[in-house]
């Protein structure tokens, strides 16, 4: 899956960490998910849309 | 904040800010001198001396806050699994070199014979149920899914080598190993799958490095 989580979080001045500690997982989760090496579960995909106010589908996509 | 200063602010942390490492050095040092006032002045001065490296241990983890642990190793799971696996670690090379001091002196008989062997026997049960607490306690599902697959890994390096060395054994090419060689073998797979795992993390942060500064 492609995501947009490097820009979201850009725009939002977050660091990966910051990211981190709002979604309550490790940087390396972060880190694994942008990079697209782990695609997260529904529910902590649920829970970053919640974190960016956006919708599942504007933030995570095919390849 | 740039891209750059995000990076920079994330890897000033160090594996060094927790008791890990520590605790690493003073085993590493500590037993072999503890072997050696075992073999030099008695049992009583080795076991004073185990107590000893056991307080010194206890003290760096008191010194270290937790949360940085946490920070450091990616959870306040992992931090608390190493601290015990660590504990675990030392409690066994206690037991073991206490085994062989009894083996080698005044071994018992009957059924007391059967608590010698237990005595690095039960620490290392210990150590395996520090690792199923973990995989309970983990919250971070990646992290989970890491120690899984590397966990997987170390299964992998059991059977192959297991496999080889059980027929090869068989026709007598290779001597008999002990049983008690699956933990190892399986924790050297462990280790392997882990350290592979956090390279393909940082080379995936490399490349994020990069993308910030192409």
């Amino acid at each position: 899956m492609k995501n947009q989580l490097k820009v979201l979080r850009a725009q939002r001045d977050w660091s990966q960490q910051d990211l981190a500690d709002r979604l309550g997982v490790s940087r390396q989760s972060v880190n694994a998910i942008e990079k697209g090496r782990y695609d997260p579960s529904l529910p902590l995909a649920f829970t970053i849309a919640e974190v960016f106010e956006l919708p599942i589908e504007a933030i995570f996509s095919r390849d | 904040m740039t891209y750059s200063g995000i990076e920079k602010a994330e890897k000033q942390t160090s594996s060094w800010d927790t008791p890990g490492p520590w605790l690493g050095m003073v085993m590493g040092f500590g037993t072999p001198l503890c072997v050696f006032v075992l073999n030099a002045a008695g049992w009583i001065a080795g076991l004073a001396a185990f107590g000893v490296m056991g307080a010194i241990a206890f003290a760096v983890i008191r010194r270290f806050p937790s949360e940085n642990a946490a920070r450091i190793y990616g959870s306040a799971a992992l931090a608390r699994y190493n601290t015990r696996f660590l504990l675990a670690m030392m409690a066994y090379i206690a037991g073991l070199l206490a085994a062989m001091f009894l083996y080698n002196n005044d071994m018992p008989t009957g059924p007391h014979a059967y608590a010698v062997p237990l005595l690095p026997t039960l620490p290392l049960l210990a150590a395996i149920g520090v690792m199923g607490r973990y995989m309970v306690e983990e919250t971070d599902e990646y992290l989970r899914h890491r120690t899984s697959l590397s966990a997987l890994i170390g299964l992998g390096l059991v059977l192959v080598v297991g496999t080889v060395w059980g027929f090869l054994e068989t026709f007598a090419l290779v001597p008999n190993i002990w049983a008690w060689w699956v933990f190892p073998v399986w924790a050297i797979g462990l280790g392997i799958g882990q350290g592979l795992l956090a390279r393909f993390d940082r080379a995936a942060e490399k490349a994020n490095d990069e993308d910030a500064h192409p």
